[in-house]
């Protein structure tokens, strides 16, 4: 009984990780643009097809986590500097990046359809092996996932607090005007924000490509997840998503093993409800400030 | 309109030639026509809602202008964008502040410095900004949303001198503060204005400029109506005045 609790925290955790990869990405938009990327779930699922491709060609892992930030990541900037831009000057550019984004994920997803067909398709483990504790298996790839994601989001959270792009990119968040005022470009440091979050998305694509089958349709089934997350987390905030992010995969393990894998999305979802009415902006979520 | 010689010597830092600006059809500004030049104080005065804030978000590329011609130390600006007017250090305090409330003053002050050239040099511009508003200095770890009226003022100034400036615009110092908090901080601009800061500063009536600005405009109804010394406007008020019993 304890083993199996054990397994199915330590499930969570690894989760938790890959909710915490994407669900950033998201939150990263958010607090610097004010709009929700709706292609966070299909670059996610195409970093997991790179993950694919490149353990075809015999790539090293490392090497192809470092493609999909960098290609995905263009891609993300790419797609402000092209559509996302051009809809910033309306005045109702929220909703309009809102179903823009949301139609270049289903175009994303059918061109996935197109290119790699509906089957499941799998990826070797990045690493190899396991070690058992109290008769509890822990595989390396999962510990190496968990270690990664905490790497790269320290190393984000870093760059946020304490360089000139990171204080940027929370100006622009929290004051545009004034963000313009200081000397910030706009645009650039928009889509900036748009290609780490893009490449942190693609990074998570490929970890989770080591730990389930890649189809085109999870991009959506893990953006439903991300929005959850982030939503749960307090819009933007980085330190609610990090904690809504393992919150939810350890709610996943653990409905799953005393209730079956059925009810977990129900429960996810009344917890959800049950936070938002103790709390309505989330877990760190704070009511946005007044515009002055 | 005031006749008065000025700036003969120096050159013009600052040129608003025809302005206009509107809110969608409701026009703003109509038309106004005006130049600071290097080294001088000057502000633009005028009731609310004549359109003073309008025309410094026309000019530092926050609002579209419908037309006329900016230029600024010799080159036209009209058409540029926000960032790069900063770049040529025309700095815009702007009305409400506009600080970043969830950053610290420390952090809201280096952003300040966020170009290139003023990055490089953000210790020694902290230091020369602390020494004029030592009660931010306190402050210094303090989010911006937590400061007083007349602290965040300071700091919203502040943050306009940690840049590569060469003219600051500063809209409505005094608007909202005590008047303990008004003197201080106009204390502090007369300090800069001695060490030849070249400034324009926004208000809505001349006694509070008089001391500290060389020359004055008057923006009526989105148009300039008078051009001279703060003290001739002031005489001419009174005479209004009287006039108008
Ligand atoms: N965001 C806005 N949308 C529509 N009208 C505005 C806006 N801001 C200001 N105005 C109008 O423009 C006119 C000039 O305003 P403003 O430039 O703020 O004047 P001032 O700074 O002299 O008080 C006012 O009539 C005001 O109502
Ligand atoms: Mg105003």
């Amino acid at each position: 009984m304890t083993k199996e609790l054990v397994a199915a925290l330590f499930s969570g955790l690894v989760l938790g990780s890959l909710y915490a990869l994407m669900s950033m990405g998201l939150a990263l938009v958010w607090g610097g643009l004010r709009v929700l990327n709706l292609t966070q779930g299909t670059l996610y699922m195409l970093g997991a097809y790179a993950a694919v491709l490149a353990g075809r060609s015999g790539l090293s892992p490392v090497i192809g986590v470092l493609l999909a930030f960098v290609i995905i990541g263009v891609l993300g900037s790419l797609l402000y500097v092209g559509p996302v831009r051009r809809v910033s000057a309306r005045p109702d550019h929220e909703n309009a990046v809102l179903l823009l984004t949301f139609g270049l994920a289903t175009l994303g997803e059918y061109a996935a359809l197109v290119a790699f067909g509906p089957q499941p398709q799998s990826v070797q483990t990045l690493v190899h092996g396991q070690f058992t504790v109290v008769g509890v298996a822990f595989p390396w790839n999962s510990i190496m996932m968990i270690i990664a994601t905490i790497m790269l989001l320290t190393l984000l959270g870093v760059v946020m607090k304490w360089t000139r792009f990171g204080l940027a990119s929370r100006a622009l968040a929290q004051q545009a005007d004034g963000a313009q005022l200081v000397g910030i470009n706009r645009h650039r440091t928009s889509m900036l924000i748009f290609g780490i979050s893009s490449g942190l998305a693609g990074v998570g694509g490929v970890l989770l490509s080591s730990y389930y089958f890649v189809t085109p349709y999870i991009g959506q089934n893990y953006l439903l997840l991300a929005l959850i997350v982030t939503i749960l987390g307090g819009l933007g905030s980085m330190s609610g998503t990090l904690y809504a992010a393992f919150l939810v995969g350890l709610i996943q393990a653990i409905s799953s093993l005393y209730l079956g894998t059925r009810w977990s999305l129900p429960l996810l979802f009344a917890v959800i409800i049950g936070v938002l009415i103790v709390r309505p902006t989330g877990i760190a979520g704070r009511v946005a400030q007044e515009r002055l | 309109m005031g006749t008065t010689e000025r700036g003969a010597n120096s050159r013009t830092l600052l040129e608003v030639d025809d302005l206009t600006a509107a809110y969608d059809d409701t026009p703003v500004l109509t038309g106004i026509n005006f130049r600071v030049h290097e080294g001088e104080t000057v502000a633009i005065l005028g009731p609310n809602g004549h359109g003073k804030t309008t025309a410094l978000r026309a000019i530092s590329g926050l609002h579209a202008k419908k037309g006329g011609r900016v230029s600024f130390d010799g080159e036209e600006i009209s058409k540029e964008s926000s960032h790069r007017i900063v770049a040529r250090g025309l700095i815009h305090v702007p009305q409400g502040d506009l600080l970043f409330g969830d950053m610290t003053v420390l952090e809201n002050l280096l952003l300040g410095a966020y170009l290139p050239k003023a990055w490089r040099e953000r210790k020694e511009r902290l230091e020369k900004v602390w020494s004029i508003f030592g009660r931010i200095h306190e402050r210094r770890n303090e989010l911006a949303r937590n400061l007083s009226g007349g602290e965040r003022r300071m700091v919203a100034i502040a943050r306009g001198l940690m840049a590569d400036v060469k003219l600051i615009m500063i809209d409505e110092p005094s608007l909202g503060l005590a008047p303990v908090a008004i003197d201080n901080l106009y204390s502090a601009l007369a300090k800069l204005n001695a060490v030849g800061l070249t400034t324009l500063i926004v208000e809505e009536s001349p006694e509070r400029v008089s001391g500290i600005a060389e020359f004055v405009y008057l923006l009526d109804s989105g148009s300039i109506t008078f051009a001279g010394k703060a003290d001739e406007l002031i005489r001419d008020r009174v005479m209004l005045r009287t006039y108008l019993g």
